[in-house]
Protein backbone atom coordinates (compact mmCIF):
# COMPACT_ATOMS: atom_id res chain seq x y z
CA UNK A 1 0.00 0.00 0.00
CA UNK A 2 2.70 2.44 1.03
CA UNK A 3 4.97 1.41 -1.82
CA UNK A 4 2.13 1.96 -4.29
CA UNK A 5 1.58 5.49 -3.03
CA UNK A 6 5.33 6.14 -3.21
CA UNK A 7 5.49 4.89 -6.77
CA UNK A 8 2.61 7.15 -7.88
CA UNK A 9 4.25 10.11 -6.19
CA UNK A 10 7.53 9.44 -8.02
CA UNK A 11 5.69 9.26 -11.35
CA UNK A 12 3.96 12.57 -10.63
CA UNK A 13 7.27 14.20 -9.79
CA UNK A 14 8.79 12.90 -13.05
CA UNK A 15 5.82 14.15 -15.08
CA UNK A 16 6.01 17.53 -13.42
CA UNK A 17 9.74 17.70 -14.08
CA UNK A 18 9.34 16.84 -17.76
CA UNK A 19 6.48 19.31 -18.22
CA UNK A 20 8.36 22.02 -16.40
CA UNK A 21 11.49 21.37 -18.43
CA UNK A 22 9.57 21.60 -21.70
CA UNK A 23 7.90 24.78 -20.54
CA UNK A 24 11.23 26.34 -19.62
CA UNK A 25 12.63 25.32 -23.00
CA UNK A 26 9.74 26.95 -24.87
CA UNK A 27 9.97 30.11 -22.78
CA UNK A 28 13.74 30.25 -23.24
CA UNK A 29 13.21 30.20 -27.03
CA UNK A 30 10.27 32.57 -27.21
CA UNK A 31 11.57 35.32 -24.92
CA UNK A 32 14.80 36.02 -26.83
CA UNK A 33 12.96 35.95 -30.16
CA UNK A 34 10.31 38.38 -29.01
CA UNK A 35 12.96 40.50 -27.40
CA UNK A 36 14.89 40.58 -30.71
CA UNK A 37 11.87 41.88 -32.55
CA UNK A 38 10.61 44.28 -29.93
CA UNK A 39 13.86 45.69 -28.69
CA UNK A 40 16.28 45.96 -31.61
CA UNK A 41 18.47 48.31 -29.61
CA UNK A 42 19.79 45.17 -27.98
CA UNK A 43 21.38 44.07 -31.25
CA UNK A 44 24.69 45.50 -30.18
CA UNK A 45 26.22 46.24 -26.80
CA UNK A 46 26.28 49.92 -25.83
CA UNK A 47 29.95 50.45 -26.73
CA UNK A 48 30.29 47.80 -29.42
CA UNK A 49 30.87 50.16 -32.36
CA UNK A 50 32.09 47.31 -34.59
CA UNK A 51 28.72 45.64 -34.20
CA UNK A 52 26.97 48.88 -35.18
CA UNK A 53 29.24 49.22 -38.22
CA UNK A 54 28.43 45.64 -39.21
CA UNK A 55 24.67 46.31 -39.19
CA UNK A 56 25.19 49.62 -40.93
CA UNK A 57 27.12 47.95 -43.74
CA UNK A 58 24.35 45.39 -44.12
CA UNK A 59 21.70 48.10 -44.36
CA UNK A 60 23.74 50.04 -46.93
CA UNK A 61 24.35 46.87 -48.98
CA UNK A 62 20.63 46.06 -49.17
CA UNK A 63 19.90 49.60 -50.37
CA UNK A 64 22.65 49.57 -52.96
CA UNK A 65 21.35 46.27 -54.31
CA UNK A 66 17.83 47.69 -54.56
CA UNK A 67 19.16 50.74 -56.42
CA UNK A 68 21.10 48.46 -58.80
CA UNK A 69 17.86 46.58 -59.57
CA UNK A 70 16.07 49.86 -60.29
CA UNK A 71 18.96 50.94 -62.51
CA UNK A 72 18.67 47.70 -64.50
CA UNK A 73 14.94 48.36 -65.05
CA UNK A 74 15.66 51.88 -66.30
CA UNK A 75 18.43 50.71 -68.63
CA UNK A 76 16.24 47.97 -70.09
CA UNK A 77 13.44 50.39 -70.91
CA UNK A 78 15.84 52.95 -72.33
CA UNK A 79 17.51 50.38 -74.58
CA UNK A 80 14.08 49.24 -75.76
CA UNK A 81 13.25 52.83 -76.73
CA UNK A 82 10.42 53.18 -74.22
CA UNK A 83 11.84 56.23 -72.45
CA UNK A 84 13.81 59.17 -73.81
CA UNK A 85 17.51 59.79 -73.23
CA UNK A 86 16.51 62.72 -71.02
CA UNK A 87 14.31 60.45 -68.87
CA UNK A 88 17.14 57.95 -68.68
CA UNK A 89 19.64 60.62 -67.64
CA UNK A 90 17.34 61.95 -64.90
CA UNK A 91 16.65 58.55 -63.39
CA UNK A 92 20.14 57.08 -63.64
CA UNK A 93 21.50 60.39 -62.32
CA UNK A 94 19.30 60.16 -59.24
CA UNK A 95 20.26 56.52 -58.70
CA UNK A 96 23.95 57.35 -59.06
CA UNK A 97 23.64 60.21 -56.56
CA UNK A 98 22.09 57.89 -53.99
CA UNK A 99 24.59 55.11 -54.67
CA UNK A 100 27.59 57.40 -54.31
CA UNK A 101 26.09 58.97 -51.20
CA UNK A 102 25.64 55.56 -49.60
CA UNK A 103 29.16 54.53 -50.61
CA UNK A 104 30.58 57.65 -48.99
CA UNK A 105 28.54 56.98 -45.88
CA UNK A 106 29.88 53.43 -45.74
CA UNK A 107 33.45 54.71 -45.90
CA UNK A 108 32.74 57.09 -43.02
CA UNK A 109 30.90 54.43 -41.00
CA UNK A 110 33.66 51.87 -41.48
CA UNK A 111 36.19 54.40 -40.17
CA UNK A 112 34.24 55.12 -36.97
CA UNK A 113 35.92 54.17 -33.72
CA UNK A 114 33.18 54.86 -31.18
CA UNK A 115 29.60 53.64 -30.83
CA UNK A 116 27.99 57.09 -30.58
CA UNK A 117 29.40 58.25 -33.94
CA UNK A 118 28.68 54.87 -35.54
CA UNK A 119 25.03 55.02 -34.40
CA UNK A 120 24.70 58.59 -35.71
CA UNK A 121 26.03 57.44 -39.10
CA UNK A 122 23.67 54.48 -39.00
CA UNK A 123 20.71 56.83 -38.52
CA UNK A 124 21.84 58.80 -41.58
CA UNK A 125 21.04 55.76 -43.76
CA UNK A 126 17.40 56.43 -42.97
CA UNK A 127 17.15 60.14 -42.40
CA UNK A 128 19.23 61.29 -45.36
CA UNK A 129 18.60 58.67 -48.00
CA UNK A 130 15.18 57.08 -47.32
CA UNK A 131 15.78 54.61 -50.15
CA UNK A 132 12.85 52.32 -49.42
CA UNK A 133 10.22 54.81 -48.37
CA UNK A 134 11.03 57.71 -50.70
CA UNK A 135 13.50 56.95 -53.50
CA UNK A 136 12.28 53.58 -54.78
CA UNK A 137 8.53 54.35 -54.74
CA UNK A 138 9.14 57.74 -56.37
CA UNK A 139 11.63 56.52 -59.02
CA UNK A 140 9.80 53.33 -59.98
CA UNK A 141 6.69 55.45 -60.49
CA UNK A 142 8.72 57.99 -62.43
CA UNK A 143 9.98 55.27 -64.76
CA UNK A 144 6.40 54.12 -65.29
CA UNK A 145 5.33 57.75 -65.81
CA UNK A 146 8.07 58.35 -68.39
CA UNK A 147 7.04 55.21 -70.29
CA UNK A 148 3.41 56.38 -70.36
CA UNK A 149 4.36 59.84 -71.61
CA UNK A 150 6.57 58.33 -74.31
CA UNK A 151 3.77 56.04 -75.44
CA UNK A 152 1.20 58.85 -75.34
CA UNK A 153 3.38 60.97 -77.61
CA UNK A 154 3.68 58.07 -80.05
CA UNK A 155 -0.08 57.52 -79.97
CA UNK A 156 -0.67 61.19 -80.66
CA UNK A 157 1.85 61.08 -83.50
CA UNK A 158 -0.10 58.29 -85.17
CA UNK A 159 -3.36 60.24 -85.44
CA UNK A 160 -2.83 61.27 -89.09
CA UNK A 161 -2.00 57.70 -90.04
CA UNK A 162 -5.14 56.42 -88.32
CA UNK A 163 -7.32 58.98 -90.08
CA UNK A 164 -5.77 58.02 -93.44
CA UNK A 165 -6.47 54.35 -92.78
CA UNK A 166 -10.09 55.10 -91.88
CA UNK A 167 -10.54 57.28 -94.95
CA UNK A 168 -9.20 54.46 -97.12
CA UNK A 169 -11.58 51.91 -95.63
CA UNK A 170 -15.01 50.95 -97.01
CA UNK A 171 -17.69 53.49 -96.09
CA UNK A 172 -19.64 50.82 -94.22
CA UNK A 173 -17.13 50.79 -91.32
CA UNK A 174 -15.96 54.38 -91.28
CA UNK A 175 -18.57 55.65 -88.81
CA UNK A 176 -17.69 53.01 -86.20
CA UNK A 177 -13.97 53.48 -86.79
CA UNK A 178 -14.28 57.24 -86.40
CA UNK A 179 -16.16 56.78 -83.14
CA UNK A 180 -13.32 54.65 -81.78
CA UNK A 181 -10.80 57.15 -83.11
CA UNK A 182 -12.57 59.99 -81.32
CA UNK A 183 -12.36 58.09 -78.02
CA UNK A 184 -8.71 57.29 -78.76
CA UNK A 185 -7.85 60.99 -79.05
CA UNK A 186 -9.78 61.80 -75.87
CA UNK A 187 -8.00 59.08 -73.90
CA UNK A 188 -4.56 60.20 -75.05
CA UNK A 189 -5.36 63.82 -74.14
CA UNK A 190 -6.64 62.77 -70.70
CA UNK A 191 -3.60 60.61 -70.09
CA UNK A 192 -1.21 63.43 -70.95
CA UNK A 193 -3.09 65.75 -68.58
CA UNK A 194 -2.70 63.21 -65.75
CA UNK A 195 1.00 62.73 -66.48
CA UNK A 196 1.53 66.51 -66.41
CA UNK A 197 -0.10 66.64 -62.97
CA UNK A 198 2.08 63.77 -61.73
CA UNK A 199 5.25 65.44 -62.98
CA UNK A 200 4.43 68.54 -60.92
CA UNK A 201 4.47 66.43 -57.75
CA UNK A 202 7.90 64.81 -58.17
CA UNK A 203 9.94 67.69 -56.64
CA UNK A 204 7.88 67.37 -53.43
CA UNK A 205 8.85 63.72 -52.93
CA UNK A 206 12.11 64.05 -51.02
CA UNK A 207 13.57 62.47 -47.87
CA UNK A 208 13.48 65.84 -46.11
CA UNK A 209 9.77 66.23 -46.95
CA UNK A 210 9.13 62.82 -45.44
CA UNK A 211 11.20 63.62 -42.33
CA UNK A 212 9.39 66.88 -41.69
CA UNK A 213 5.82 65.54 -42.11
CA UNK A 214 5.41 61.83 -42.89
CA UNK A 215 1.59 62.00 -42.99
CA UNK A 216 1.55 64.89 -45.46
CA UNK A 217 4.21 63.14 -47.50
CA UNK A 218 2.11 59.99 -47.76
CA UNK A 219 -0.88 62.03 -48.94
CA UNK A 220 1.26 63.63 -51.66
CA UNK A 221 2.63 60.23 -52.68
CA UNK A 222 -0.90 58.83 -52.93
CA UNK A 223 -1.94 61.67 -55.26
CA UNK A 224 1.17 61.04 -57.38
CA UNK A 225 0.37 57.33 -57.62
CA UNK A 226 -3.29 57.95 -58.44
CA UNK A 227 -2.44 60.38 -61.23
CA UNK A 228 -0.06 57.87 -62.82
CA UNK A 229 -2.46 54.95 -62.47
CA UNK A 230 -5.24 56.99 -64.09
CA UNK A 231 -2.92 58.00 -66.92
CA UNK A 232 -1.91 54.37 -67.43
CA UNK A 233 -5.55 53.34 -67.65
CA UNK A 234 -6.28 56.08 -70.21
CA UNK A 235 -3.30 55.00 -72.31
CA UNK A 236 -4.39 51.37 -72.11
CA UNK A 237 -7.86 52.32 -73.34
CA UNK A 238 -6.40 54.33 -76.24
CA UNK A 239 -4.27 51.33 -77.26
CA UNK A 240 -7.37 49.15 -77.08
CA UNK A 241 -9.30 51.65 -79.25
CA UNK A 242 -6.60 51.52 -81.90
CA UNK A 243 -6.52 47.73 -81.79
CA UNK A 244 -10.28 47.66 -82.39
CA UNK A 245 -9.93 50.12 -85.28
CA UNK A 246 -7.29 47.94 -86.92
CA UNK A 247 -9.38 44.79 -86.50
CA UNK A 248 -12.44 46.57 -87.89
CA UNK A 249 -10.63 47.91 -90.94
CA UNK A 250 -8.92 44.58 -91.60
CA UNK A 251 -12.22 42.71 -91.48
CA UNK A 252 -13.75 45.16 -93.96
CA UNK A 253 -10.92 45.22 -96.50
CA UNK B 1 -36.36 -7.14 -153.55
CA UNK B 2 -38.34 -4.23 -152.09
CA UNK B 3 -37.10 -5.23 -148.61
CA UNK B 4 -33.45 -4.97 -149.74
CA UNK B 5 -33.91 -1.39 -151.06
CA UNK B 6 -35.54 -0.29 -147.78
CA UNK B 7 -32.63 -1.74 -145.68
CA UNK B 8 -29.99 0.14 -147.76
CA UNK B 9 -31.82 3.48 -147.23
CA UNK B 10 -31.95 2.93 -143.44
CA UNK B 11 -28.21 2.18 -143.32
CA UNK B 12 -27.45 5.37 -145.27
CA UNK B 13 -29.48 7.52 -142.87
CA UNK B 14 -27.69 6.10 -139.85
CA UNK B 15 -24.28 6.81 -141.41
CA UNK B 16 -25.32 10.40 -142.14
CA UNK B 17 -26.48 10.95 -138.54
CA UNK B 18 -23.25 9.47 -137.10
CA UNK B 19 -21.15 11.89 -139.17
CA UNK B 20 -23.39 14.93 -138.69
CA UNK B 21 -23.63 14.84 -134.86
CA UNK B 22 -19.84 14.85 -134.18
CA UNK B 23 -19.43 17.57 -136.78
CA UNK B 24 -22.08 19.68 -135.02
CA UNK B 25 -20.46 19.17 -131.60
CA UNK B 26 -17.06 20.15 -133.00
CA UNK B 27 -18.50 23.27 -134.59
CA UNK B 28 -20.15 24.36 -131.32
CA UNK B 29 -16.93 23.79 -129.36
CA UNK B 30 -14.83 25.79 -131.78
CA UNK B 31 -17.36 28.59 -131.77
CA UNK B 32 -17.24 28.77 -127.96
CA UNK B 33 -13.44 29.03 -127.92
CA UNK B 34 -13.51 31.86 -130.42
CA UNK B 35 -16.05 33.79 -128.34
CA UNK B 36 -13.95 33.44 -125.16
CA UNK B 37 -10.86 34.66 -126.96
CA UNK B 38 -12.72 37.69 -128.18
CA UNK B 39 -13.82 38.60 -124.62
CA UNK B 40 -10.28 38.41 -123.26
CA UNK B 41 -8.96 40.74 -125.88
CA UNK B 42 -11.87 43.11 -125.84
CA UNK B 43 -12.38 44.53 -122.32
CA UNK B 44 -10.81 44.49 -118.78
CA UNK B 45 -13.30 42.30 -116.97
CA UNK B 46 -11.01 39.30 -116.68
CA UNK B 47 -9.12 38.64 -113.41
CA UNK B 48 -5.99 38.01 -115.44
CA UNK B 49 -3.95 41.20 -115.78
CA UNK B 50 -4.01 42.45 -119.34
CA UNK B 51 -1.13 44.27 -120.91
CA UNK B 52 -1.83 46.60 -123.80
CA UNK B 53 0.87 48.19 -125.87
CA UNK B 54 0.59 51.02 -128.32
CA UNK B 55 3.21 52.30 -130.67
CA UNK B 56 3.50 54.78 -133.41
CA UNK B 57 4.78 58.04 -132.01
CA UNK B 58 8.07 56.76 -130.71
CA UNK B 59 6.72 56.20 -127.22
CA UNK B 60 4.99 53.20 -125.78
CA UNK B 61 2.73 52.87 -122.77
CA UNK B 62 1.80 49.82 -120.74
CA UNK B 63 -1.35 49.66 -118.62
CA UNK B 64 -2.06 46.84 -116.22
CA UNK B 65 -5.51 46.40 -114.76
CA UNK B 66 -6.71 44.00 -112.10
CA UNK B 67 -9.62 43.64 -109.71
CA UNK B 68 -8.80 44.99 -106.19
CA UNK B 69 -11.82 43.90 -104.16
CA UNK B 70 -13.92 46.12 -101.87
CA UNK B 71 -12.36 49.30 -100.55
CA UNK B 72 -9.14 49.07 -102.56
CA UNK B 73 -5.64 48.71 -101.09
CA UNK B 74 -5.01 50.64 -97.82
CA UNK B 75 -1.32 51.37 -97.28
CA UNK B 76 -2.08 53.30 -94.08
CA UNK B 77 -3.80 50.24 -92.63
CA UNK B 78 -0.72 48.13 -93.26
CA UNK B 79 1.40 50.64 -91.33
CA UNK B 80 -1.23 50.78 -88.62
CA UNK B 81 -1.08 47.02 -88.16
CA UNK B 82 2.61 47.34 -87.40
CA UNK B 83 1.91 50.18 -84.93
CA UNK B 84 -0.80 48.10 -83.25
CA UNK B 85 1.55 45.15 -82.86
CA UNK B 86 4.19 47.37 -81.24
CA UNK B 87 1.52 48.88 -78.97
CA UNK B 88 0.57 45.45 -77.67
CA UNK B 89 4.19 44.75 -76.69
CA UNK B 90 4.55 48.17 -75.09
CA UNK B 91 1.31 47.70 -73.18
CA UNK B 92 2.75 44.57 -71.58
CA UNK B 93 5.85 46.52 -70.57
CA UNK B 94 3.69 49.31 -69.15
CA UNK B 95 1.88 46.70 -67.07
CA UNK B 96 5.17 45.31 -65.79
CA UNK B 97 6.39 48.81 -64.92
CA UNK B 98 3.14 49.40 -63.03
CA UNK B 99 3.60 46.19 -61.08
CA UNK B 100 7.17 47.13 -60.16
CA UNK B 101 6.00 50.57 -59.02
CA UNK B 102 3.24 49.06 -56.89
CA UNK B 103 5.60 47.09 -54.66
CA UNK B 104 5.40 48.32 -51.07
CA UNK B 105 8.94 48.86 -49.78
CA UNK B 106 7.93 50.75 -46.66
CA UNK B 107 8.34 47.76 -44.34
CA UNK B 108 12.05 47.70 -45.20
CA UNK B 109 12.50 51.23 -43.92
CA UNK B 110 11.95 50.35 -40.25
CA UNK B 111 14.72 52.06 -38.40
CA UNK B 112 16.25 49.32 -36.23
CA UNK B 113 18.90 50.97 -34.12
CA UNK B 114 21.72 48.49 -33.42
Amino acid sequence: MFSSILSRARRSVRAATVAGGLGLLIVSVIIPLSGFAAAPSNLCAANDYKCVIHYGDLAIGVRQAALATLNAHVTTQFKAGRITSSDNATLTGDIATNESGLSALKVKLDADTDATTARADFRTIYTKFRIFIVVLPRDYHELWLDMIIHKDNQLQGNETLIQDAINGAPASVQAQANQLFSDYKTQVTNSLAQTAAAQQIIPQLTPSAFNSDPAAYKTTLTTYRTDIRTAAQDTKTAISDLHQIVQLLKSAS
Amino acid sequence: MGVQISGRRSLGRRATVMVAIPALVLAIALGGCRASGARNGGNGNSNVPVTQSTSGSGSSSTATTSNSGGGGSNAALQQLESVDSQNQTDQQQLGSAGSAASVDYSSQDNSIQP
